[in-house]
């Protein structure tokens, strides 16, 4: 990972102020592809890129560090701020991340690149390190400023590698590191131009790898070969190729939309569900990852994420599952297809996460399966409007019974007929996912359904109904793009978003085509400055 | 003593930041009247997801014509400093009519606790995902008079684990109270050490700056922080406007730890001021932990909260905090809580604990409500009694403190009327306390006013027209409260 400190530094000047623009990609359209401000490292992106830049083991950020959600993610600019507790909390890791690379021999080599101590040494090692830190090569100006350090702290008595500690923490408690920048070259024009190489770099290391780019990006980036359509996809081959990497992309992006980062937290009535534990409710989370991963990796059809047929179990989950037992630990993938499960909806772990901890929630359910899989956005409850009990006193009896009680009243039915039906098919599976024909009270329990003017029954149904939905497959679209720009959506994307689907449902849409036509479109390569409100 | 009068007297002459705190020996006696006479602290503690109906005590009165709830019944050692109010609402921040309805309300109503603004108004007033208008709080902290030369001129805090939902909102709406005048949110913070180390002055793992080597360290951390800020100065030149002012703020914050970190620690000290321990054997927070587990205790969470606060207030460290007993809608499970029944005669234990705070209890049983709700109580009228056992001159400190306990929110019925509200402490003589009084369907913000203009003696611009302008409505003093 070393670079020569001259090169970088004559192109860290050049940058400043020119937008390599050779990508065939690159012509502009008359789209908007928007803006964003400072967009600030949350605590997972803060965690991995520390790990995969300095090779620490250590993971400062937890959830007590300032973070904020916008549309159902962490990782949305506009609100992630830094407050005064907060960079405290920078300042301290800064220390306590440099103390832990320099206490390893081999971590402490890769900052440490040259013991020389002299200009061009000290030079290469700012370089270096700035490069990786700040994700793009430091200006002539900016490597005088931490040269500055590296003197002082000679000057108070410091060894060469204990100033260039001293370095590594003031680049980690930088704005510049804190922050993804990206800068306008003129702050006067809100004329859209398409990123540098490594502001794209730095886009697709954070879109798919929740951290900074690697050493392989940010070569693409000073050649600016990442900026050719070609290379570009071949890069994101690369990217997804990476397991332990891309899996942050399953955890951080499925795991919040699709909710498995809240399962292992989920809890249900001890009483009730004796099956559940913190282990099955891992297991499940593991399932989640799992089987959206699949589709992921091997390119299968986004249409089929409803209605395949295949799980990954270990013994806690196959049993829950009713399947034949297993003995080794471990996830395993099965496919076992004269059984009542199948699909998304048939993983426990959304079962689970999508009911009370007492009983099922149809209405949870449903709403579920409008907001998160078909990205609509349900009515808001009318005032004053009475709740049914959440029933943690007498889960025993017939959720579907009370909920049509409750649907009597007018002001509740219409809203109600809109996402219960979604979660009333699904009552043959309970609380936490386990297959059932009888409520507790032996009660049969009828899974077939009308959503305006359409019957479907049970899990089968379901899955085709929401298959069939042309929002199902726009949902993921909308939602990837969100995630990997970390903004909402806006009017202007919608155009954007019109093509993008058109592209990747052509062939058999996969995620991995998807994921190209997002990073081809407009809004993941430009961007427009911001002027004064 | 006399020699450590005279370090105090140095460090005053150094600039040390941490202010004097009650010097009891040291005050004359007209200067301690005068001292007693205004309240100097403010602490409102928020409750989340409203409070069950029977909240209410059954009667208004003054003295021995009112009696307590069930659920307040924690506080009644303080029913001689306490006033209930029932009959407040917050809907008109938020309605032009003063409708109770505000959807999704979770997500909304804490955001106006405070501010008595809907934030929703001014993030598409400035066109920004998250902003409101200052806080109550933050408006006092900005006050000389309040807020003025303590170390800190405000302190957020909490017993969150950040389970909770923020139903689709800006989290901010839902997990602060607290807004600065640039109306960005001031989170709080949940953890004890942290908590310490702000108070204190010490960076969690920079250490006290003292020891052999004190200059030295100090100097690096000068060395490093310059490079810092000159970085980001430049920088700052290149972004648009927004980002600019966000970069002035990041300034702003870099020199304050810059503050800390390259001045010898003082500690806090006293003659009133009891430091504790640096809470390093607090409850360990693990990430996102919806239930007390073997290192995760709520109870004990809460005790050392009180603890911070208790000590924020007699070293004198800060005049302004606020804490929230948890999270809006935080669906914690409060197994640790046993059950019992409510009823208007009174509190039986039953079998069984409670479970999730808002889909079992605010949603569910209402006992199970009701006995989250006393719980959280409990904690308040724990932290009165440590505040209420410090003497300062003839005072207490709670006497000397004006706590306001309440909740953004109705209770089951998610409205933004009759909240569940409470103030505590004496005001400094300026309340007339020990009352529980029922106004009818009066603006949260009269009684923010009152405090403001009456309890705290505080005017001018921010205090004449704080919350959001509703022609129809001046703003109003809520005479209830105050003493003849």
């Amino acid at each position: 990972m070393t670079y020569p400190w001259l090169t970088l530094a004559l192109l860290g000047g050049a940058l400043a102020c020119t937008n390599p623009n050779s990508g065939t990609g690159s012509v502009a359209s008359s789209g908007d592809p928007g803006t964003k401000g400072l967009h600030r490292l949350n605590s997972t992106e803060y965690n991995a890129t520390v790990a995969d830049v300095l090779g620490t083991k250590l993971r400062p950020a937890s959830s007590l560090w300032l973070g904020g959600e916008l549309d159902g993610f962490d990782n949305m600019a506009s609100v992630l701020n830094v407050d005064a507790a907060q960079y405290r909390r920078y300042f301290d890791a800064a220390q306590l991340i440099a103390d832990d690379v320099f206490a390893s021999a081999n971590l402490k080599a890769n900052v440490v690149i040259c013991a020389t101590a002299d200009d061009a040494c000290v030079h290469s090692i700012l370089a270096n390190a700035g490069l990786h830190l700040f994700r793009r090569p430091l200006a002539q100006d900016e490597i005088a400023t931490y040269y500055k350090l590296y003197a002082a702290a000679r000057q108070l008595g410091e060894s060469h590698e204990g100033s260039v500690k001293q370095v590594l923490r003031a680049l980690l408690a930088s704005a510049e590191f804190i922050y993804r920048i990206e800068f306008d070259p003129d702050l006067k024009s809100t004329t859209k131009h398409p990123l540098n190489s490594y502001e794209l770099a730095t886009r697709l290391s954070y879109f798919l790898w929740s951290s900074a780019p690697d050493d392989a990006l940010l070569a693409a980036a000073e050649d600016n070969s990442l900026l050719a359509d070609d290379t570009l996809r071949a890069t994101l081959d690369r990217m997804l190729a990476e397991p332990v990497k891309s899996s942050r992309f399953v955890e951080n992006f499925a795991g919040q939309w699709l909710g498995a980062r809240k399962l292992p937290e989920h809890s249900a009535n001890p009483y009730l569900f004796p099956a559940w534990s913190s282990e099955l409710a891992n297991s499940l989370t593991q399932e989640m990852y799992l089987y959206f991963g699949e589709f992921l990796q091997t390119d299968r059809s986004w249409l089929e994420f409803m209605t395949a047929d295949f799980n990954f179990v270990d013994p806690s989950v196959a049993k829950l599952y009713g399947l034949p037992s297993i003995a080794q630990a471990g996830m395993h993938r099965v496919e076992i297809t004269d059984d009542q499960r199948f699909g998304f909806a048939g993983l426990g772990g959304f079962l689970a996460l999508s009911s009370l901890g007492g009983r099922t929630s149809p209405t949870l359910r449903g709403r579920y399966v409008l907001k998160n899989l078909l990205c609509t956005e349900p009515p808001k409850p009318p005032p004053g409007v009475p709740t049914l009990s959440a029933g943690g006193l007498n889960p025993t009896r017939n959720v579907r019974a009370a909920l049509e009680e409750h649907r009597k009243d007018p002001a509740c039915a219409s809203c109600h007929a809109l996402f219960d039906p979604y979660g009333l098919s699904l009552e043959q599976f309970d609380a936490i996912g386990a297959y059932r024909t009888t409520y507790f009270n032996g009660a049969p329990i009828d899974p077939s359904v009308e959503l305006a003017g359409v019957t479907f029954t049970g899990l089968s149904g379901l899955a085709e109904t929401v298959t069939r939905d042309p929002n199902f497959s726009e949902c993921i679209s909308e939602t990837l793009l969100k995630y990997a720009l970390g903004r909402p959506i806006t009017d202007a994307d919608r155009s954007y978003l019109t093509t993008v689907n058109q592209d990747w449902l052509k062939g058999t849409p996969s995620i991995r085509r998807l994921v190209y036509s997002l990073v081809l479109a407009e809004p993941f390569r430009f961007r427009h400055g911001a002027l004064a409100q | 003593m006399n020699r450590s009068i005279a370090r105090r007297a140095f460090l005053w002459g150094a600039g040390v930041a941490l202010s004097l705190p009650w010097l009891e020996s040291l005050v004359p006696k007209s200067a301690k009247a005068q001292a007693q006479a205004s309240v100097r602290r403010y602490l409102p503690i928020y409750l989340p997801n409203g409070a069950p109906e029977l909240w209410r005590p059954p009667t208004a009165g003054i003295g021995a014509d009112w009696q307590l709830s069930g659920i307040l019944q924690p506080l009644a050692p303080f029913k001689n400093q306490l006033i209930v109010l029932t009959g407040l609402e917050n809907g008109t921040s938020f309605n032009a009519d003063g409708g109770s309805s505000v959807e999704p309300s979770h997500g909304r109503q804490p955001g106006a606790w405070l501010t008595c603004t809907d934030p929703g108004v001014v993030r598409a007033e400035l066109g920004v995902a998250e902003a409101n208008r200052i806080s109550l709080d933050q408006t006092m902290a900005k006050d000389p008079n309040i807020g003025g030369n303590t170390k800190l001129k405000s302190l957020q805090v909490g017993l969150s684990t950040w389970y909770s939902y923020c139903d689709d909102n800006p989290c901010s709406n839902s997990r602060t109270v607290s807004w600065s005048d640039t109306g960005i949110p001031m989170y709080k913070s949940a953890d004890p050490l942290e908590v310490f180390n702000q108070l204190t002055g010490a960076t969690s793992l920079t250490g006290n700056l003292q020891g052999p080597d004190a200059e030295k360290r100090i100097a690096l951390n000068k060395s490093v922080l310059d490079a810092v800020i000159e970085n980001a100065t430049r920088t700052q030149a290149r972004l648009g406007a927004a980002d600019r002012a966000k970069f002035e703020e990041f300034l702003t914050h870099v020199r304050s730890v810059e503050k800390d970190a390259t001045s010898m620690s003082v500690g806090m000290g006293g003659l009133a001021c009891v430091p504790m321990a640096s809470p390093t054997t607090a409850p360990v927070l693990p990430d996102m932990t919806q239930q007390n587990t073997e290192t995760y205790n709520k109870g004990a969470h809460a005790d050392i909260m009180n603890d911070l606060i208790v000590m924020a207030f007699q070293c004198d460290a800060t005049r302004v905090i606020t804490y929230m007993l948890e999270d809006e809608r935080s669906e914690f499970i409060y197994g640790h809580v046993p059950l019992s029944i409510f009823t208007e005669a009174g509190v039986t234990p039953a079998p069984g604990f409670c479970g999730e705070y808002h889909s079992e209890g605010q949603h569910g049983s209402p006992d199970v409500y009701a006995s989250i709700t006393q719980w959280n109580v409990g904690k308040v009228a724990a932290l009165c009694a440590k505040l209420d056992a410090i003497k300062e001159g003839d005072n207490s400190l709670l006497d000397n403190s004006l706590i306001l306990f309440g909740s953004a929110m109705h209770g089951s019925n998610h409205a933004c009327n009759m909240l569940p509200m409470s103030l505590i402490g004496g005001g400094a003589g300026k309340l007339k306390t020990d009352q529980h009084i029922v106004l009818n369907n009066r603006w949260l913000r009269d009684l923010h006013h009152t405090v403001m203009k009456e309890v705290f003696a505080m005017s001018g611009p921010g205090v004449d027209d704080f919350g959001v302008d509703r022609a129809d409505r001046p703003a109003a003093v809520v005479s209830e409260i105050l003493a003849g």
